[in-house]
């Protein structure tokens, strides 16, 4: 079967571009797969490599002259973070390649370990999910003849495909989804855990969220679908609802109109839900806060695929931001106090600034948009004196809540009671030192009019 | 407006059972412009309180009170102040002198109002409302003290009531929201449609729609929580917060598990806050059984199993009940059953709130019939009639695909005597397969090893043997030398339904039967029986089990003059 695969014209450009400029480049098609096919979002070219020591040497980068000169694990190093950037339903769908060499024919075997690398890592990494399927597109532009040709590749069968691929003028209209997720989960440290390496639990929080996550009901826009009706039936099939005037008719607008995916979980109580215990723990581990997601899906996509790039894009989002947390960390901080907060980055959505697709960056307390911009050059190679649409809609948390917090969650011992004791004689010396105060102000004015008299 | 008053008649026909001066509860349900009562609780010391207990939306309504010497009217007024669904709280007054006399009344404007009432009978009511069964888990953790339980509570309640709640119909397709959102709070449907009405679409929906038996109309319901958030109210992003304290926690896992009575004319957007309610009287009992299980028992060095959670529908109530047992010595069980039959008025003769007399919400497709007699053309003997009390199971020749044809008919008969004690409550053990049957005679010694798996026939001796070792029951064997003498047997047979009304087993020189009761006309001797019998070979069928005779109204003449029969009569201890 000759798979399709589809992207908008300006990519074309984009390859001719790079043709101007490089002999040989390599770089990820980025998308999702509706239907069997290909939809290309994006191209981002891989950065050109530079050993640590030819870093440090300040050496000039080199640019690739042929393919054979791909670094393997550098092309695969880039399909990781690009994937961490994408939103649910949309992956690393395979690579493009610049060159006058005939890479398709015979199906080069350096593609072939670039494609095996970068499924390789996509796969050890749970809750990316960048792994969606198995065929990998391999789109092949020559410099020379301005002309391209795609083939598909599958890691597991090895199988190489012909496949069609097609530029067009006005690609597929996406679809866009949002919703706004919210977390506070408790998990308990049995009592000799409290040292242990906190990333070991947080990843049994995350198993414990996406469990949660996977039993839930996904509903849109307040409607219950069928996981095959498609996504462009929406708008088609709302039929004037009681009370709500002429406000769905068709008008042009309306289609761009965000659908608001709404999420129900099944609440479930602890494994051991037979017993009703009393256990010592060592501690406890609270993660709370929201996710804001913006998803894009092909208008031909299903409820369905809608349900599971939502549920993608939870967890690749919550993993992503929890695992720069924890690189970020120079020491494992949990010798310390009693209580620690720790901020993992936050999630900033960037428009793509030749369709509307918003990518995520993950930005520390005291980044901006100006590293939010960099990280965008770097990997999706976007200019960053283009315009780009910065949305932060997650939000800082004031942590000094959560410090507060917890040692509220101690007021049962007795002593705890003190601070509020004193708030109260606070109140009271105010009140007292406000009634003296007119006291003596009634007697003044007495003694005023008194005097006068 | 003066609401219309409706009693359900198994609330009068207990309070005509009081006799001595007492007040109690009333519990019932407002629809429209109609109050009806459905339940009833005795105040008493032993400090019971089935306030949580009642299905949601039959709340606390009114008060009653026997008397012999004329009431004090500020005594009842005060009572009635505490009832809080309604300013016009009803009061039943029984009048014991003059044979249980009941009065309504309507309290207005701190006035006792003499009103009317009409009797309801069980059918009628639940023709009008459906019963919707809320499940679903919660987790709370918190420390040992009493104080931190409730508090818990208290929180658990507040999440519940904040509108982050939603409830599934999985049969309707149907997601119930908070109503303050946009739309009426129903996802999956367009419109809002009477309760009633969808419910019944939802039913008539499977592949056969049983004719219509006594089962009531029951929808399932789960509960869920909203994690996504409306609206553009900014939070904040992930934080992992981590305490290091050292903590003793109690966990406690808790399954939602709750009633609701809801009228068939209510609104699907109504549902919701019903839900709502359901879910938090199911936490006040939940708590309450606790705090007071808590209270007598040393928990913190033994992890407890989870309270059980069981529905109950008495015959002599006609309403649900539920109660959350936990785990406790039979002494202490049969303890808190006896006081939840004084405070209902309830007898103490046969058991109502064993985990065995749970109410049945899925019927088993193709298990036996149950009470096949029921519908029968009454005798013409005009005598006195005794029948076999409560449920029994029939279970006759070839059920499970076992041909047991020409020998089986007394291991059959037991069955039905054993299912009898199950459906009872007297007992969890299940009826006896033939297997169990055979190894239990060959057990005590009275069968060789060989009888297992053998087609050997037994008799009355036997079915004693069994229902002793293996229920516990005692029986009390009755012999006649000849069928002729059984029609003696009419005073002995209408004492045993009467007291025990358990069935009884006979057999003998020839076939194997099982009696459900008498008819005997004193005046002139003349005895019928009712008779099922276990040589019944073909389907499942009410109709041709009735209109062959299969079970059936019998004469003397039923029982062959040549043969000697024994009887085995079960004796049922009366206890609850």
């Amino acid at each position: 079967m000759v798979r399709h695969a589809e992207g908008d014209e300006y990519l074309l450009k984009y390859l001719s571009n790079i043709a101007n400029d490089y002999k040989c480049a390599v770089g990820l098609a980025l998308g999702q797969i509706s239907l069997q096919r290909y939809n290309i979002i994006h191209f981002a070219k891989t950065p050109p490599f530079q050993s640590e020591q030819d870093k440090n040497e300040e050496k000039p980068l080199k640019n690739l002259k042929s393919i054979a000169e791909v670094n393997d694990s550098w092309v695969a190093d880039h399909a990781r973070q690009t994937t961490r950037m994408l939103p649910g339903g949309m992956q690393v769908l395979g690579i493009f390649v610049v060159s006058d060499e005939d890479i398709l024919n015979p199906f080069n075997s350096k593609i072939k370990s670039i494609l095996n690398l970068i499924n390789k890592t996509l796969l050890a990494q749970n809750y990316l999910y960048g792994t969606g399927d198995n065929e990998k597109l391999v789109l092949h532009f020559s410099p020379k003849s301005q002309r391209y040709l795609a083939k598909t590749y599958d890691v597991v069968t090895t199988n190489v495909q012909p496949a069609d691929f097609k530029f067009l003028q006005k690609n597929n209209k996406l679809f866009n989804l949002q919703c706004t997720y919210q977390i506070d989960h408790v998990y308990y440290l049995k009592h000799d855990e409290a040292n242990g390496p906190l990333k070991k639990h947080i990843k049994v929080i995350l198993d414990d969220i996406n469990r949660n996550l996977e039993s839930g009901i996904i509903v849109f826009d307040n409607e219950l679908k069928d996981p095959d009706e498609k996504l462009e039936n929406l708008n088609k099939k709302k039929k004037v609802p009681r009370g709500s005037s002429n406000k769905t008719v068709q008008d042009p607008n309306e289609t761009t109109k965000a659908i608001t995916v709404s999420i129900f979980e099944k609440c479930v109580a602890s494994k051991s839900s037979d017993e009703l215990r009393y256990s010592n723990i060592g501690g406890q581990i609270r993660i709370i806060g929201e996710v804001v997601c913006k998803l894009w899906l092909h208008s031909k996509g299903t409820f369905g695929e809608a349900v599971q790039a939502v549920k993608e894009d939870i967890m690749r989002s919550l993993t992503t931001r929890m695992e720069m947390h924890w690189d970020s960390l120079t020491e494992e901080e949990l010798g310390e106090d009693i209580t620690s907060v720790h901020e993992p980055p936050r999630r900033v959505l960037i428009a793509l600034p030749e369709n509307n697709v918003t990518v995520s960056d993950y930005l520390f307390p005291g980044e901006g948009p100006e590293d939010a911009k960099a990280s965008l050059e770097e990997l999706l190679d976007i200019k960053a004196d283009n315009h780009l649409v910065f949305l932060d809609l997650e939000g800082q948390a004031d942590i000094t809540q959560y410090y507060r917090d917890t040692t509220q969650a101690k007021t049962d011992d007795s002593e705890d009671f003190l601070p509020t004791l004193r708030s109260d004689s606070n109140k009271l010396l105010y009140i007292l030192g406000l009634g003296f105060a007119i006291f003596v102000l009634v007697i003044s004015i007495i003694v005023h009019f008194y005097t006068k008299a | 407006m003066k609401p219309q008053i409706k009693v359900l008649n198994t609330v009068l026909q207990r309070l005509k059972t009081l006799n001595e001066p007492c007040f109690g509860k009333l519990f019932g349900i407002f629809t429209n412009n109609n109050l009806l009562i459905l339940g009833l609780h005795l105040e008493n010391d032993e400090g019971l309180n089935l306030n949580y207990s009642f299905p949601a939306e039959i709340d606390y309504c009114g008060i009653f009170e026997a008397y012999s010497e004329p009431f004090d009217q500020q005594t009842i007024l005060k009572k009635c102040n505490n009832v809080e669904v309604t300013d016009n709280p009803i009061f039943l007054s029984v009048r014991l002198t003059i044979q249980n006399d009941i009065q309504c009344n309507l309290i207005c404007n701190n006035q006792i109002h003499s009103t009317n009432y009409t009797t309801v009978d069980k059918q009628e009511v639940y023709s009008k409302f459906v019963h919707a069964r809320l499940r679903g888990e919660f987790q709370l953790n918190c420390e040992q003290t009493e104080e931190s339980i409730r508090a818990s509570f208290a929180d658990l309640r507040k999440l519940i009531a904040s509108g982050m709640m939603a409830f599934t119909i999985a049969k309707l397709n149907v997601i119930l929201v908070t109503n303050d959102s946009e739309m009426n709070g129903i996802i999956g449907i367009n419109d809002d449609p009477a309760f009633g009405d969808i419910c019944q679409e939802a039913n008539t929906e499977g592949p056969q729609r049983k004719t219509k038996t006594n089962q009531l109309d029951i929808i399932d319901v789960s509960i869920m929580k909203k994690m996504s958030k409306d609206g553009e109210a900014k939070n904040h992003s992930p934080v992992v917060v981590l305490d290091k304290k050292k903590l003793s926690l109690l966990k406690i896992p808790i399954k939602i598990d709750f009633l609701a009575l809801i009228h068939k004319e209510t609104k699907l957007s109504k549902v919701y806050d019903v839900m709502l309610e359901s879910a938090i009287k199911n936490l006040r009992l939940y708590e309450s059984t606790l705090q007071e299980f808590i209270k007598d028992n040393n928990i913190i060095e033994n992890s407890l199993n989870i309270p059980e959670t069981l529905h109950f529908f008495p015959k002599d109530c006609n309403h649900f009940l539920t109660r959350i047992v936990f785990r406790q010595p039979e002494e202490k069980l049969k303890k808190s059953r006896e006081s939840l039959h004084d405070i209902l008025v309830l007898s103490k003769s046969t058991p109502m709130f064993r985990s065995a007399n749970q109410y049945q919400f899925l019927i088993k497709p193709n298990g036996p019939l149950t009470n096949v007699h029921q519908g029968l053309k009454p005798t013409s003997n005009n005598g006195k009639l005794a029948l076999v009390k409560g449920n029994y199971e029939y279970y006759h020749y070839c059920q499970n695909n076992m041909d047991d044809s020409g020998w089986g008919c007394a291991y059959r008969s037991l069955q039905t005597l054993a299912s009898w004690f199950k459906l009872q409550g007297y007992t969890n053990t299940s009826v006896p397969t033939y297997n169990d049957i055979q190894k239990c005679l060959v057990q005590i010694g009275d069968k060789p090893s060989s009888f297992v798996g053998s087609r050997q026939w037994i008799g009355s001796t036997e079915v004693n043997f069994v229902l002793n070792s293996l229920l516990g029951v005692t029986s009390k064997i009755l012999y006649v030398s000849s069928g002729e003498e059984m029609a003696s047997k009419g005073p002995e047979l209408v004492s045993h339904f009467e007291t025990h009304g358990s069935p009884v087993m006979i057999g003998g020189g020839v076939l194997a039967h099982t009696i459900l009761g008498v008819d005997y006309n004193q005046q002139t001797g003349d005895l019928k029986f009712l008779i099922l019998d276990p040589h019944y070979t073909g389907s499942e069928d009410l109709n041709t089990i009735q209109s062959k005779g299969w079970c059936g109204w019998k004469g003397c003449d039923f029982w062959d003059k040549t043969a000697y029969y024994n009887m085995c009569l079960p004796q049922v201890p009366r206890e609850v």
